[in-house]
C-alpha cells in the first residue's frame, strides 16, 4: 500500500448510522412514496393507502429484514429487465461495411470539442486480419522520429490530447476533456459538458446547469505503475521490445492495482493503451509500444469501427475492454468496454452477402481520443 | 438471490410501476449511503441529507438500470453524489475559505489524527478536479470496483480506468513533491499548490 492508498483507507473510517437516523430518512421516503402513488391514478391511491396502512409502524429493519420490508407490498417483477443505455439496435441507414483489411485512410476533419456531441458508431466487419497484422501496421505507419512532425516534436512545450467521452446512462450528454501536459510536469484540464439540459438530472453526473469543470494547474507526468516519469525519463525508456516489455509488465501492477477480476495481461494491455493515449510518446517509443502490444497472446480483432469524424479503425478486444487502432497512422481513436455490442440479430459478418453484415450500435459510454500530440500554445487559465 | 428477495435489478425495473419498491432498496442500501454522506459531509449532514437521496431516486427511478453486477447502489452513490453538491451551494460561505463543493474538509480531518496527515490528504485530493476526486474515493472509500463507479458517474469502465490513472498519478506526484519540500510538514501547503476556479 502505497502513501495516498494508506491516507485514504485512514480517512474512510465513519460511524453508522444509527436506528434513529436511519428511521427518521425512511419516515420521510415513506411519505414521498405515498404522494407518488396517489398522484399516480385512482388505483395507484387506493395501493398507497393499503401499502401505507402496511407501513405505519414500522421502523428502520435493516438487510436482515428486507424480506419483511418486501412483504409489506406485492412486487410484480418483470420477466426480463430493459437495459436502454446499453440496447443495441439495428440500424438500416447504416454505413456500408468496410473490409477490415484495407481500410479508408482516416478524413482529418476539423473539430471544436464540446460545440456539439459527436455520433459514434460501431461497424461490425468482415475481417480476416490478424491482430498481429494490426499492431504491425500500426507501428509501421507511425512517423519516425525524423519525420517533421507538428509543433516542434521532441522541443515542443506541451502536449495536449483531446477526448470526449458520451455518457452511458444519460443520453445526449458529452463530456470533452483536453489536456495540456507541460515539460515543467503542470497541467492544465479543461472539462466541457455539453448535452440537452433535459439530461442533467439528478441521475447523471454533472450538476445542473453546470456545464464547464474547473481549470487549474498541478504537477504530473507519465506513470507507469507507480512511478512518474520526467518527459526525458520517459523519452530514455527502452524501445528494445523486449526490454519496455519488462518495464511495463514490472510496474504493470505497481501504484495502481488491477481491477477486481483483471488479469496481469488484461492490466498490461490498458496500460499501454493509456499511455498511447495520454502521455508525450515519442514516435520510437510508439513503435515499441506497439511490439509489447503484439506479444500479449490472445487479443482478438473484432471488428471495424467508424465515427462521426470520418475516422476509421481497427477494434481489437482483449479481457474486459477494446482498443481502436487507426493502422493508417498508428494512433488510438477509441476505447470502449468489453467487446463490442452485437444488436440482436446481427451476426459477425463472415460471408460477402450476409444480410446483417452491417451493424451499427450507439457509442454511448465509449471514450474517443479526437486528438493527441505536441502543441506550442499555452493554454489560458 | 433467493426467490423471496428480490434482486436490484428486479426491484429496479419494476420501480417506475412500483414506486414502493424504493423502500426496500431503502433497507438494503441505506446504510451505505449515509456512509457515503458522512464521509463527505459528516454525520449529522448524513442524517438530514439521507433521505433527499432516496426521495431523488424515486424521481429518477424511470431512467435507471442496475449496474451488470446487479447491485443498484453505485446508481444510489451518483444520486447522493448531486445532492452533495447542492449541499454545498447553499451552505452560507465562511470569510476567507475557499468553497468546496463536494467535501467538507473538518468533517474529513476529524478522521485523520496527525495535523501532517490532514495536510497530505488535502494536498493529495487537491490537485485533482471535482470528477476525477470523486472517482478515486468511489474506490478508496466506498470500495466499488472501477466498473461500478463507471455507473456511479455516468461513464464508462474505460473512461474510468483512464481517469482513475491519471487521477492517482497526479495525487501520488503532489504527496512526493510536499515530501521533497518539507518532509515534516504538509498542512500549509494547500493554497500554495492549488488555485481553483469556482464551478460557473
Amino acid at each position: 500500500m502505497n502513501r495516498l492508498d494508506e491516507l485514504i483507507a485512514a480517512s474512510a473510517g465513519v460511524p453508522d448510522g444509527t436506528p434513529d437516523e436511519l428511521g427518521n430518512a425512511r419516515a420521510a421516503l415513506d411519505a414521498a412514496i405515498v404522494a407518488r402513488m396517489r398522484q399516480d391514478s385512482p388505483a395507484g391511491r387506493k395501493a398507497a393507502n393499503r401499502w401505507w396502512s402496511g407501513r405505519r409502524g414500522m421502523a428502520f429493519v435493516g438487510v436482515a429484514g428486507v424480506a419483511a420490508a418486501v412483504a409489506a407490498t406485492v412486487i410484480v417483477i418483470p420477466s426480463s429487465s430493459p437495459h436502454p443505455a446499453t440496447s443495441p439496435r439495428a440500424d438500416s441507414s447504416a454505413k456500408p461495411t468496410v473490409k477490415a483489411k484495407a481500410p479508408a485512410r482516416a478524413k482529418r476533419t476539423a473539430t471544436t470539442p464540446g460545440t456539439s456531441p459527436v455520433s459514434y458508431t460501431f461497424t461490425v466487419a468482415s475481417t480476416d486480419v490478424t491482430a498481429a497484422y494490426v499492431f504491425q501496421k500500426a507501428a509501421q505507419s507511425t512517423p519516425d522520429g525524423n519525420a517533421p512532425l507538428v509543433n516542434g516534436w521532441p522541443d515542443a512545450p506541451y502536449w495536449q490530447t483531446v477526448s470526449q467521452i458520451a455518457s452511458s446512462t444519460c443520453p445526449g450528454v458529452v463530456e470533452t476533456s483536453t489536456d495540456w501536459l507541460a515539460r515543467s510536469g503542470a497541467v492544465v484540464v479543461q472539462n466541457v459538458t455539453s448535452g440537452p439540459k433535459s439530461s442533467m438530472t439528478s441521475a447523471c453526473i454533472g450538476p445542473t446547469g453546470q456545464s464547464t469543470y474547473p481549470v487549474y494547474n498541478n504537477p504530473s507526468g507519465p506513470m507507469i505503475g507507480g512511478k512518474i516519469y520526467t518527459w526525458s525519463q520517459f523519452s530514455a525508456l527502452p524501445t528494445d521490445p523486449a526490454r519496455l516489455q519488462s518495464i511495463l509488465a514490472a510496474d504493470a501492477t505497481v501504484g495502481v492495482a488491477p481491477d477486481k477480476g483483471e488479469s496481469e495481461s488484461d492490466f498490461l494491455f490498458q496500460t499501454i493503451g493509456i499511455l498511447l493515449t495520454s502521455d508525450p510518446v515519442s514516435p520510437a517509443l510508439r513503435k515499441a509500444l506497439y511490439a509489447v502490444w503484439a506479444e500479449i497472446p490472445g487479443v482478438t480483432v473484432s471488428g471495424q469501427y467508424t465515427d462521426s469524424l470520418g475516422r476509421t479503425g481497427t477494434a481489437l478486444s482483449f479481457g474486459s475492454s477494446t482498443t481502436v487502432v487507426d493502422i493508417s497512422n498508428g494512433q488510438v481513436l477509441a476505447q470502449l468496454d468489453g467487446a463490442p455490442p452485437i444488436p440482436p440479430g446481427c451476426v459477425r459478418a463472415t460471408t460477402a452477402g450476409n444480410p446483417h453484415a452491417s451493424c451499427v450500435v450507439g457509442g454511448s459510454g465509449t471514450t474517443v481520443y479526437i486528438s493527441a500530440g505536441p502543441v506550442s500554445s499555452e493554454p489560458s487559465v | 438471490m433467493t426467490g423471496d428477495s428480490p434482486s436490484d435489478r428486479q426491484l429496479l425495473a419494476a420501480l417506475p410501476r412500483q414506486p414502493e419498491l424504493m423502500a426496500v432498496l431503502y433497507e438494503r442500501h441505506a446504510p451505505a449511503v449515509f456512509r457515503y454522506l458522512a464521509r463527505r459531509a459528516g454525520p449529522p449532514a448524513a442524517e438530514d441529507l439521507l433521505s433527499e437521496v432516496f426521495i431523488a431516486a424515486l424521481s429518477a427511478s424511470s431512467r435507471v438500470v442496475a449496474h451488470d453486477s446487479g447491485s443498484g447502489l453505485p446508481w444510489l452513490y451518483g444520486i447522493a453524489l448531486n445532492v452533495l453538491r447542492v449541499h454545498f451551494r447553499q451552505q452560507r460561505p465562511t470569510p476567507g475559505v475557499t468553497r468546496d463543493f463536494g467535501m467538507d474538509w473538518e468533517a474529513v480531518d476529524s478522521r485523520l489524527d496527525a495535523w501532517a496527515e490532514r495536510g497530505r490528504l488535502r494536498t493529495a485530493l487537491a490537485v485533482l478536479s471535482d470528477p476525477d476526486r470523486e472517482l478515486l474515493l468511489l474506490v478508496g472509500w466506498e470500495g466499488l470496483s472501477q466498473a461500478e463507479a463507471a455507473t456511479a458517474l455516468g461513464i464508462s469502465h474505460g473512461a474510468v480506468r483512464v481517469r482513475l490513472h491519471r487521477a492517482r498519478k497526479r495525487a501520488l506526484h503532489a504527496l512526493e513533491k510536499l515530501q521533497d519540500s518539507d518532509p515534516g510538514s504538509g498542512g500549509t501547503h494547500v493554497t500554495t499548490l492549488y488555485s481553483k476556479e469556482q464551478p460557473s
